[in-house]
This record gives C-alpha cells, sequence and structure tokens, in this order.
C-alpha cells in the first residue's frame, strides 16, 4: 500500500499557552507512539484544540517543545512540519475538484503528474471514491467529503495525522460507520494519528490511547480501559463513562447518609486525604435487591427504564439520588417500589471533588 | 465549541509567528507611500491652505467660515439631504437584500451586479437620462398623459424628489451589498427555531433577521450617509432650485472664486466631520471590530459582542422613531409573500436600469440632438465617436491610466486589506481611515491639493500625476471589498494549505487568491470606473500630455449635450458587461478544466 | 484703456515682467507683423463647435503660415487656472478669461503684457466696441439673451426681462443662471432690469432689490441653469418656456431643429479675453498667436462658424450680411444691449468685497434660506 505511513512518535513537552488572560494550555506533557491512535478528549475549552493547534504549527506556545520523530519542529512553520491535518469542516478547497484537492500535497512536493495521477487513484479507491476525482466538493455528500478530507491529509504520507473533530458535522448513524472505517484505515496505512474530540464514546472505541484535558491541564492518559477502570480523578470518573457520586464520610467509612457500612465496596488501600471525599461508583456496579436484603442499603426506585439489553434504574437513598444499570434479564422495577441497593467489591473509589461540583451527583441519566 | 472560538482566536493563518512586524511593514509600505505621495500631502497641502490668507499664518479662513451663519445652514442642510437619502437607500436597499439572500440565492450574482451598474456608468450622462424619464416632457409624464391619469405633469424632477431619486439610484449598492454579505451569514436554522418557538412571521424577522442583519444595515447606512456628504453633481443637476450642497459651496469656491482657504477650511471642516463619524462607526463600516476581535481573548470577544448589542439597543432605545419604522418595516417584510417581494425586487431593478435603457437609446439616436425618445435610430453619433481622433485618444489615455491605476490599487490595497484584516499594529483604525477617506472628501478638495502637491514635486502635467490620483482614488473600494471578502474567507483553507505542504506564498497563488477572484475582480472594476468616469480631478491634472475622455466630454458638454456622449456611457457599459461576463466565463473554464485534469 | 504701444513701452514691460527674451531677438524682425517661429503654443479650448471653429479659423492657418504647432488644450475653469500660475505651472500659453474675472488675474499680477509689436495698429484700432487692454485682448463677444419657446409664444412673444417676470401673460416654468456664475450668469443684472432699474443706472448693482426681485419669481422657476448647455436643454425639453441663455447657444440649438425665440432688447453684452499666464511655457509663440487673432480675415471666418461677434470691428468686411446680422454687434442690436461693466464686478465695495464674491455670499444666504 503506497500510502502506509511511515508514522513517526510525538513528544509533547511541558506545553502552555495562554490567550490573553486566559489559560489555554498549563504545563502539558504526553508522547504518542509511532504508528499509535490517540484521542485527545475534552469538553469545550479545555485546551485540546489548543494543543493540536500547536503540533500543526498554527500556535505557538508560550513555552514548551514538541518533538515529531525525536526531531524538535517549534522552528518549522506549518508547511514543513509534514503533518496531515483533516479539519473540523474538512476545509476542502472549493474552487478545486476532489482529485484536485487530492492532488495539492503532491503537487507542492514537486512530484510528477504521473505519479500524482497513479496515487489519486490509488487513494480514491482506498476511501471507496474511484470515479469521483472530477465532480465538484460541492458536489458529494458529507461522509463524502469526509472521506476526501482524509485522504488528501493521507497521500503525502504525513509523519502524523491531525485531526480535528472530523465526526461532529456527521450524523449518529454516519459518524458510527465512519468511527469504524477510519480505525480500519489506520490499521492499513499504520499511522501516528492525534485526534480531538469532545465525544468519550468516540475516542474509547477509535484510541489506542486517550488523554483527557480540562481547564487546560492533562488529567489522565492511558488506554480505554485504564481510563474507564481506574480514572485518576473525580473529572475523568465522571467524563469517562457514567458515575455516581456520594459525600464520604471517612471516619465512619460510609457514605454519608447511608446506614450501612461500605464494607468490601472500597478496594483495600482505604481512603486517602481528601478536602472533599466522594466516593465514585459506576452504575453497572450498584445492584438492587428485595427490600431488606442483609447488606443492603434500603432505597426507593424513583425511576425506572427498559434499555433492551439493560434497565436503569434511578434509585433516592440516604437523601442522595443515583443510578444503578443491571441486565435486563433480572427483575424488571418499577418506580415507588422498595428495594435494597449494593455496591459490588472493590467497585467504590475515593475522590477528592473540586469546589464547584455539589456533593452527590449523577451523570448516569446522560446519553 | 472550543474549536470553533478558538479557530476565530486564530484567524490570520500563523497569527503566533515571529517576525510579524517586519511583515506587516512590509505589506503595508506600497500601500502607504502611494497615500502619502497622493492622498496625505495633498491632504496636508489643503489644510496649510486653510491656514494662510494673504501670506500670513492664521484663522482667517475658519473665523470667516464657522462666522457664517450661511455655512451652518448649507452644512444643515448637507446633513438633512444625506440622512434622507440614507434612509431611502436602507428602506428600498433592506427589502432587495432580503430578497436576494432568502428567495434570490441561485441569481445572487445577476442580482447583485445589476444593483452595481448605475454605480459605474457616467454621472453626466446617468442624470440626463434622468430629466429624459422624469422630466415634465418625460416618459413617466407623457405616459401617465397619454393615459389620461393626470392632467398636468407630476413634478417629478428639479426638486427634492429628483435629488433623491439621482442619489440613491447611485448610491443603492453601498447598502445592498454589506446587508446582504451580513443576511448571508445568518444561520438559516435560527429564523426556524425561532417560528418554533413561537413567533409569527413578522416576529421572527423583528427578532432574529433584523437583529442579525442589523450589523450590514448599519455599515451600509453609514457609507452611504458618509458618500452622500460629499455629493454635489447630481443634486445640482437633479435637484431642487434651492438645493445648495456644502460640496457645492466648496466648488464654487474654488472653480469661480479661486478663494482657496476658505474653500480648504470648509472642506476641513466637512473631513473633520466625516473622520468623525467614520472613526465612530468604523466598526460598522469596516468590519474592523472582527478584525479586533481575532486577537483578543475569547471573553473579551463575548463582552465586546455585548457591548455592541447594548450599543445597538440603546441606539434603537433612543430612537423610537427609527424603532418604529423598522418596526413597520419588519410588518411588511415578514408578512412579505414571495410574489410581493419578487415585484418589489423587480420594480426596483427597473428603476435602477431605466436610465441605462435610455442612454443607449440615445446613443443610437439618429437625431442631431439629445432628444427622447430619439426620432430613429442610426449609428451617427458611435460613427461620430470613433471618427474624433481627439476623443479616440483621450479615450485611449483614459483607459491606460484608468487601468494601470486599478491595477496599482489592487495590487498594493489587498496586502493593506490583509495586514488591516488579520494582523494587529499601532495605527491600524488611523490607517483604514486614511485609506478609506478619499471616497468621501469631495473630489474637487483632492484635485486641488493634489495639484499643490505635483507641482511641488515635478510631477505636475506628467501622466504619473494620473497614475497616483487614480490609485488613490481606487484604494478605497479596493480595501472596503477586500475586508469584507477576508472576513468571509474561511481561515481553516488556507491552514489547511500550509499543512499539505504549500509554502505561504504558494498558499496565497493557490488557495487564497483563487478564492477571492470575485472580489478581486470587482475591486479592480470599480477602482478602473471610478478613475475612467473622473472629472473633477482630471480638470486639475490635465496637460497636453494627458487630456481624459472625461474631459473631452465636459468640453463639449459645457455647451452642448450631444448624443457622442451617450456613445460612451454605452461603452462604459459594454466594458463593463465584457468584464463580468469574461470573468464568470474563466470561472467556468477553469472549474471545467481542473475537472478533466 | 487705449494704450499706446511702442517698442519702448513694451521692451519696459516685458524687463519689468522678468521675461527673459533677448533685446536682440525683439530687434531682428524688420516687419513685426511676420510670425514665423518654431515650436509650440498651448492655447485654451472651448470645445465643441467653439473648439472646431477656433481650430478652423486660427490654429490652422496660424500653423501654415508661422510653422508653429498649435496644441488646443481643454479649457479650465478660473479658479483651476488661478491656481495653475499662482503654482507656477499655467494649463496654457493663450488662456481664455471671462471679462468678469480679467482684472482680477490683471491685479494679483497673474498675467504677462500683451506685446503689441507683432500687431497692425489698424486692428489695434478696430477693437472698438471693447478696447484691448494692457494684459488682454478681447476675444469674442456675447450677449445674455431672453429664449423664450418660439411656438408657444407665436402670437404675443415676450420682449423684455419684465416679460420674464410676468407669468400671468407667459405662463410657464423659467430658469435664470445660477447665482453662483455671479457675472457670467447675468442673473442679477437681469433681476434688477426685470423690476424696473434703468439700463444707465443699473450699476452698481442694488444687491437687497435684486433679491426681492428674484424673490418674485423664485416659484417659478424650473431650475438655475450651471452652465450654457444647460440653459438650452431645458427649453428644448421644454422643462421651462421661458429663460436666459446666450446667443451662440441659442443659434447652436436652432441650427439642430430647436425652435427657440429671442427678445435681443435689454440683451447683456459680455466678452471674454485671451491672456497670456505668468510662467508660461511659450510667451513669444502665444503673443504672436494672439496678433494673428486679432487679424479681420481669421476673426470673421471664426464668426461664420460660431455667432461670437467678432471683436475687431474690421472683420465686418469679410463677413456676409446675413451673418452679420446675428452677430451681437450687428449695427441693429448694438444699440439695443447693455454692455456688462466688468468694472463693477471687479471692484470692491464698502464691505470690501468684490462684485463676485459679494454676489456668491448673498446667493448662498438666499438660496440656503429657503429649503
Amino acid at each position: 500500500m503506497s500510502i502506509a505511513a511511515t508514522g513517526q512518535p510525538v513528544a509533547v513537552e511541558r506545553l502552555s499557552k495562554r490567550f490573553g488572560e486566559v489559560v489555554a494550555l498549563d504545563d502539558v506533557s504526553f508522547e504518542v507512539r509511532a504508528g499509535e491512535f490517540l484521542a485527545l478528549l475534552g469538553p469545550s475549552g479545555s485546551g485540546k484544540s489548543t494543543v493540536l493547534m500547536s503540533i500543526a504549527g498554527f500556535v505557538r506556545p508560550d513555552a514548551g517543545r514538541i518533538r515529531i520523530g525525536g526531531r524538535v519542529i517549534d522552528d518549522l512553520p506549518p508547511h514543513r512540519r509534514d503533518i496531515g491535518m483533516v479539519f473540523q469542516r474538512y476545509a476542502l478547497f472549493p474552487h478545486l475538484s476532489v482529485a484536485e484537492n487530492l492532488a495539492y500535497p503532491l503537487r507542492r512536493r514537486g512530484i510528477g503528474a504521473a505519479e500524482i495521477a497513479r496515487r489519486v487513484e490509488e487513494v480514491l479507491a482506498l476511501v471507496r471514491l474511484g470515479g469521483y476525482g472530477a465532480r465538484g466538493v460541492d458536489q458529494i455528500s458529507g461522509g463524502q467529503q469526509q472521506r476526501v478530507a482524509i485522504a488528501r491529509a493521507l497521500i503525502f504520507r504525513p509523519a502524523v495525522l491531525l485531526m480535528d473533530e472530523p465526526m461532529s458535522a456527521l450524523d449518529r448513524k454516519l459518524r458510527q460507520h465512519m468511527q469504524m472505517e477510519l480505525k480500519l484505515l489506520h490499521r492499513e496505512v499504520g499511522a501516528t494519528i492525534v485526534l480531538v474530540t469532545h465525544d468519550q464514546e468516540e475516542a474509547l472505541s477509535m484510541a489506542d490511547r486517550v488523554a483527557v484535558l480540562d481547564e487546560g491541564r492533562l488529567r489522565q492518559i492511558g488506554v480505554p480501559e485504564e481510563l474507564y477502570r481506574e480514572p485518576a480523578d473525580a473529572f475523568v470518573a465522571g467524563f469517562i463513562g457514567q458515575a455516581n457520586f456520594l459525600p464520604y464520610d471517612a471516619p465512619s467509612a460510609r457514605v454519608a447518609g447511608f446506614a450501612s457500612p461500605l464494607g468490601d465496596a472500597l478496594p483495600a488501600g482505604g481512603a486517602p486525604h481528601c478536602a472533599r471525599p466522594a466516593i465514585g461508583v459506576r452504575p453497572e456496579d450498584v445492584t438492587l435487591h428485595p427490600p431488606e436484603t442483609p447488606g443492603t442499603e434500603p432505597c426507593r426506585v424513583v425511576e425506572a427504564a427498559f434499555g433492551g439489553s439493560t434497565q436503569s434504574v434511578l434509585v433516592a437513598v440516604g437523601g442522595h439520588r443515583l443510578t444503578a444499570r443491571m441486565p435486563a434479564g433480572s427483575r424488571l422495577w418499577r418506580a415507588g417500589e422498595e428495594a435494597g441497593l449494593r455496591f459490588r467489591p472493590a467497585s467504590c473509589r475515593v475522590f477528592d471533588l473540586p469546589a464547584h461540583q455539589p456533593s452527590s451527583w449523577s451523570n448516569g441519566d446522560e446519553d | 465549541m472550543g474549536a470553533l472560538g478558538l479557530g476565530q482566536a486564530l484567524s490570520g493563518g500563523m497569527a503566533g509567528r515571529r517576525h510579524a512586524g517586519g511583515g506587516v511593514a512590509a505589506m503595508l509600505a506600497p500601500a502607504l507611500a502611494l497615500l502619502i505621495l497622493g492622498y496625505a500631502a495633498p491632504m496636508g497641502a489643503i489644510a496649510w491652505t486653510s491656514l494662510h490668507r494673504g501670506g500670513t499664518m492664521g484663522l482667517a479662513a475658519y473665523a470667516e467660515v464657522l462666522g457664517s451663519p450661511t455655512f451652518f445652514r448649507i452644512l444643515g442642510g448637507t446633513l438633512q439631504t444625506a440622512a434622507v437619502v440614507t434612509l431611502l437607500c436602507v428602506v428600498l436597499g433592506y427589502p432587495f437584500a432580503y430578497l436576494v439572500a432568502t428567495r434570490g440565492r441561485r441569481h445572487a450574482g445577476l442580482l447583485l451586479a445589476l444593483v452595481a451598474v448605475p454605480y459605474l456608468t457616467s454621472i453626466l450622462i446617468r442624470s440626463y437620462a434622468w430629466i429624459a424619464i422624469l422630466g415634465g416632457n418625460g416618459l413617466v409624464n407623457r405616459t401617465l398623459l397619454a393615459l389620461a391619469l393626470i392632467d398636468e405633469p407630476l413634478p417629478l424632477v428639479f426638486n427634492a424628489m429628483g435629488s433623491y431619486i439621482g442619489m440613491v439610484h447611485v448610491l443603492l449598492p453601498m447598502v445592498v451589498l454589506p446587508i446582504y454579505a451580513a443576511m448571508r451569514r445568518i444561520d438559516p436554522a435560527l429564523p426556524l427555531a425561532a417560528r418554533n418557538l413561537g413567533a409569527s412571521s413578522p416576529a421572527v424577522f423583528a427578532t432574529v433577521y433584523l437583529p442579525l442583519s442589523a450589523p450590514g444595515l448599519a455599515a451600509g447606512g453609514v457609507l452611504v450617509f458618509l458618500s452622500a456628504l460629499g455629493f454635489y453633481i447630481t443634486p445640482a443637476l437633479l435637484g431642487a432650485p434651492n438645493d445648495y450642497l456644502l460640496a457645492q459651496a466648496i466648488e464654487v469656491r474654488v472653480a469661480v472664486l479661486a478663494e482657496f482657504d476658505t474653500a480648504a477650511a470648509q472642506a476641513c471642516v466637512l473631513l473633520a466631520l466625516v473622520g468623525g463619524l467614520m472613526l465612530l462607526f468604523r466598526r460598522r463600516i469596516a468590519g474592523l471590530a472582527e478584525g479586533e476581535d481575532i486577537v483578543a481573548a475569547p471573553e473579551r470577544t463575548r463582552a465586546g459582542a455585548g457591548l455592541r448589542r447594548r450599543t445597538l439597543g440603546a441606539m434603537l432605545q433612543r430612537a423610537p422613531r427609527l424603532r418604529a419604522l423598522l418596526a413597520a418595516l419588519a410588518d411588511r417584510m415578514g408578512a412579505c409573500s414571495g410574489p410581493a417581494l419578487w415585484t418589489f425586487g423587480l420594480l426596483l431593478l427597473a428603476f435602477l436600469l431605466a436610465p441605462i435603457v435610455v442612454v443607449a437609446l440615445v446613443a443610437f439616436s439618429s437625431a442631431p440632438y439629445l432628444a427622447f425618445p430619439p426620432p430613429g435610430l442610426s449609428l451617427r453619433w458611435v460613427e461620430a465617436f470613433l471618427d474624433d481622433r481627439r476623443w479616440l485618444e483621450a479615450a485611449a489615455f483614459s483607459l491606460a491610466a484608468s487601468l494601470v491605476a486599478a491595477a496599482t490599487a489592487v495590487a498594493v490595497a489587498t496586502p493593506l486589506a490583509f495586514a488591516l484584516a488579520r494582523r494587529r499594529f499601532r495605527g491600524r483604525q488611523f490607517l483604514w481611515l486614511l485609506a478609506v477617506s478619499p471616497m468621501i472628501v469631495p473630489h474637487i478638495v483632492i484635485g486641488l491639493g493634489l495639484f499643490f502637491t505635483f507641482v511641488t514635486v515635478g510631477l505636475n502635467g506628467h501622466p504619473a500625476s494620473f497614475w497616483i490620483a487614480y490609485t488613490v482614488t481606487g484604494i478605497p473600494y479596493v480595501v472596503i471589498i477586500m475586508l469584507s471578502a477576508l472576513r468571509r474567507l474561511d481561515v481553516d483553507l488556507e491552514r489547511a494549505a500550509a499543512s499539505l505542504g504549500a509554502h505561504p506564498l504558494a498558499t496565497l497563488r493557490t488557495v487564497t487568491l483563487p478564492l477571492l477572484a470575485v472580489a478581486i475582480v470587482s475591486a479592480f472594476l470599480f477602482a478602473f470606473l471610478t478613475a475612467f468616469d473622473d472629472l473633477v480631478i482630471a480638470l486639475f491634472l490635465s496637460s497636453p500630455r494627458g487630456t481624459t475622455l472625461a474631459m473631452r466630454m465636459w468640453e463639449d458638454i459645457r455647451l452642448e449635450i450631444s448624443p457622442k456622449t451617450a456613445v460612451v456611457g454605452v461603452l462604459e457599459i459594454a466594458v463593463l458587461v465584457a468584464t463580468m461576463l469574461g470573468t464568470a466565463l474563466v470561472q467556468r473554464l477553469r472549474r471545467t478544466g481542473y475537472r478533466a485534469a | 484703456m487705449k494704450i499706446r504701444s511702442t517698442r519702448r513701452r513694451f521692451l519696459q514691460a516685458t524687463a519689468l515682467a522678468g521675461l527673459g527674451i533677448a533685446a536682440g531677438r525683439l530687434a531682428a524682425p524688420a516687419i513685426a507683423k511676420d510670425l514665423k517661429g518654431s515650436g509650440v503654443v498651448i492655447v485654451h479650448d472651448g470645445g465643441g463647435t467653439m473648439g472646431v471653429a477656433q481650430r478652423k479659423a486660427y490654429s490652422e492657418p496660424f500653423e501654415a503660415e508661422t510653422g508653429i504647432r498649435v496644441v488646443h488644450q481643454a479649457g479650465v475653469n478660473s479658479g483651476v487656472q488661478r491656481a495653475a500660475i499662482l503654482a507656477g505651472a499655467p494649463k496654457h500659453d493663450v488662456a481664455n478669461i471671462s471679462g468678469g474675472s480679467i482684472d482680477g488675474f490683471a491685479q494679483e499680477g497673474l498675467l504677462l503684457p500683451i506685446d503689441y509689436g507683432w500687431w497692425e495698429q489698424a486692428d489695434r484700432d478696430g477693437y472698438d466696441v471693447v478696447p484691448t487692454g494692457r494684459f488682454h485682448v478681447p476675444a469674442m463677444l456675447y450677449s445674455m439673451l431672453l429664449a423664450y419657446d418660439g411656438e408657444r409664444f407665436r402670437a404675443r412673444p415676450p420682449a423684455s426681462w419684465t416679460d420674464l417676470w410676468n407669468v400671468r401673460d407667459f405662463p410657464g416654468k423659467r430658469t435664470l443662471a445660477a447665482g453662483t456664475n455671479a457675472a457670467d450668469g447675468c442673473t442679477f443684472e437681469i433681476a434688477l432690469l426685470a423690476d424696473g432699474v434703468a439700463p444707465d443706472k443699473l450699476y452698481p448693482l442694488d444687491w437687497e432689490r435684486a433679491f426681492r426681485s428674484l424673490d418674485r419669481l423664485r416659484g417659478d422657476i424650473v431650475k438655475w441653469w450651471a452652465n450654457g448647455a444647460e440653459s438650452v436643454q431645458l427649453q428644448i425639453d421644454r422643462q421651462a418656456a421661458l429663460g436666459s441663455a446666450w446667443n451662440g447657444r441659442i443659434d447652436g440649438a436652432n441650427a439642430q431643429g430647436g425652435k427657440l425665440g429671442t427678445s435681443w432688447n435689454q440683451a447683456i453684452l459680455q466678452w471674454a479675453a485671451w491672456a497670456v499666464p505668468k510662467g508660461a511655457a511659450n510667451p513669444e509663440n502665444a503673443m504672436k498667436y494672439m496678433a494673428f487673432m486679432s487679424r479681420p480675415e481669421p476673426q470673421a471666418r471664426f464668426s461664420e462658424l460660431i455667432t461670437y461677434g467678432p471683436t475687431n470691428a474690421r472683420a465686418f468686411r469679410h463677413l456676409s450680411a446675413e451673418r452679420t446680422a446675428l452677430m451681437p454687434t450687428a449695427p441693429a442690436l448694438k444699440p439695443l444691449q447693455i454692455v456688462q461693466d466688468y468694472a463693477f464686478w471687479n471692484g470692491t465695495d464698502a464691505s470690501g468685497q468684490n462684485g463676485l464674491k459679494r454676489a456668491i455670499v448673498e446667493w448662498e444666504r438666499w438660496v440656503s434660506a429657503r429649503r
């Protein structure tokens, strides 16, 4: 495969950037291995796009450096960084045809016409757009436009491929389809990919590793399972997947307001010292039992939703609300029922809640 | 949204690059050099003249001007005329822009080009055509009389109405184009959202469409107002016997009295007024605000937007009549069905193009003098024009001078517009004012100042003097058109080019300039026709080595208006149409060429 | 003002003017009337038919006789002209300045004295209606007439400026020159004559009375005309039924099929002059050109081509009787007219303003007071 890239490692070292009063990046460091697919995940304003723009050379960081393949690129202008980029709205040149868009980077590199034609055809086939070369970019669908944008960013075999929310303009179904395609494509061409997204599902399903950013700081970087199983803080726990947070009373080793202690729900090692300790627990680690089952906390079902293979149940307990998710095959719960609640062994983690978060909350109702 | 905000924060591609200062200087230098020689120095000469009487320095001229109640009456009348013209342009231009933006998108290019045509035809010919249409013995009155709808000819010209018709006719494109641009930026989902939230059609218009297009409305209105302040030929030809505007008073002082100090003092007062207004409304006119926000911190952007919303709101609060008018307009517009809007649009186009039709007919008249309708058709005047060596020589000179100057204006002012739109540097607003104000300062003042300057530097009588002068008069059009085009240009396209390996110059050549091609062509066209149509500046610069076609026409027109001048008008229109068709053709060819590749 | 020119006075004059013409060169021609020379002369071109007449009557024969090339350069208004001379770069070697402005130019020292050494004395004496001056030579005579719709008023044509004011008997819109034309437009003289001021009491103009008179006609003015073309076009288009217009313009319009009637009664006789601006590039050729234009034959040819009266009375010998009858200075017409008093227009009044400035200041005040 001629566009098979020799993906290079990327090292971001102690990057900082301010826009006026706003701190966009605060001492961010991470590495991307050669051929790795890394997702930069975070909410709006987390700084993830600034990282991407810094790598691409469109933003000059105030401090820190960036290496590609071990070489510092800070002083290279964008066009000499050898980085492919897929823009949020694709940035296809409207005055050029599909084939002309694809040929563009090859022309800039002085490649001969015959070779260009060959590679354009090849890459069109790769993204399954054979025969579309002569079309105007406004004459193809959104999904096709995105494939052209990706093909254009890959055709010159860049050391790194950057993608800035490339799926955000697509509808859900097309998005899921494209996620799969992109993953396949990544495996085929072996490029180093850095993807910026605010969609945790997209990040988890596509990337080899995910870096979570918030308020300009890197919160955690790791493989998806790691982030899910062992979130470094409440932000990551809440941002990746779903979680319930309940205030934790350390001296009694209970959730505040709970009659029963947490017991084996807390993993060994106990609770570190925190200003606002809270336990976090995933909905699937919460189980509901018939009322007054020994070792359970009495609770009441507020709302229950049937979701095919699972059921989600919102319960009120000890003045808090939390979400439980269980296989639908077990007993189905109904609103108003009394129940007993239990956490799976070693499923709870203690976090220090940031000041702006309420002491108990759940993002379990989120889709 | 984070990416979007950041995108705005970064606009300008390599905003963070080092040595940006040096780049800015290189971008500004050529335009600056020409503006200094061809505009700042002449204006300096004017200011100097206004401060000298009989060889001694002093404020005598200002004392005379400002001590005269007549001056203030004339100034008041001028402001009033400009205000009425602005209001009319807004009221007529807004629905038209709305039509083009919402229902006429497929024909947007053609519709907007038709609106711009009057702007690009000779002022003398245009004015005569209006007399032929509106006069007591003109088309409209004769038709109405023939239909027995009236007994007496209606007074349609040589009164305030004639003046307003003539001015609105020319100035309408200045308000339609920015409003249209603003409307195109409105997310089509927003009116639907408002509708869905329970707003009636008029309410959607008043609460969503109107506020969102208000920036374009304000920009167009301010441009029209400022331009109208410098008008005098059209109102003098078509207006009421008692219309007497400030630019005319200045002209009389220069041309008849040769009283340069008071003329200069009046010009300086007008310039101060215009300059003050332009600075006050610079955000509206040039969209410089967006330029500033590009490099400002995100929350400042938001604060700025809030502030601007508030000031607009406050303005409307303080102007209940304006608000009432806008609301009434909103009611009409919102309720307007497609057919009604199209009828209005076509009527407006008929209004704009009627004089052009008259000019074309007169040019092919068989009558020995100017009469409308022509008794018969012939090519005698076309032949008369083509047989006249002096006219042809003048035409060749005008063509050469205007082409070279328009090309220069585009070449120097495009980088200037880039710098203004994308770089942040000290004196940006001042530079913008300097570059745009030649459009608004009465040309007789520029001509006088240029003449003093060229004599001093030894360029008097040199053909290069025309080149410099017409470059300066073309620069405002290039700056305004390019600034608005740059605002619409998606920076990501240039970033994409860079990421794909294009050197900044290659990006410019292969992406930025092709995308700006239409804007560049229209900027060139405006600059060219402004130069080609100039009469006032040529009066000062003409010499045996350089006499323009407009001067030849004027020379003849002073004594007798012959159909020969209409031939020139037709030629101008032909050039215009050919340029537009050529542009469209080239674009199509290029597109198909690329496709084929 | 009649100046008997002698070579000596001319020498003094040129010396005073700082002209660098060598005395030997001037002494050389045995016959002063030999105008042969070399180089170019840049002359004012009146445009349109006037420019054509100028070329045919003056420039082409002058080139043939002298070998000096004549360059016609578009005329500019007096303000631009003055600016150009002040800046040391006049637009023409031979300029055309209206009689109403010429004294101002001379008083400010913007003109070179005329070298009458190139002239025939008899021609100089032929300037009988308006004599030649030290700094100027009358170029052409023309008259501001009452013009009217010849068809509409065929039965009873208007015959005086008073009739122009008589809206009842002569209905229709009027047009007069805008006051900003000052002396050239004659509007103030016309207003006073219409109000019954006797021609010999016309000057100094009574401004207040003139505007009171204009007040009465104001509502019937369709438009104040700005230039000669407009004055007749308004009547040809029937926007106005009566008005003032120059005789040459009326004749031009009627020659092209117009049907304007005229009255020479109390018409205002005006003139424009040739002059050589200070700083002119080719002063000697300019003097020769002016001398050539003073000859009766070219003047007659000029008046054949356009109805502007010859300034040298000897030209009438070469003009046909029918043509002569059209000239403002035709024997039958001359006594009907009033010669405009340029001394008044250039002189200063008690307010320290000359007539031109006064006219414009008063006009602006009057016009702007009633919008």
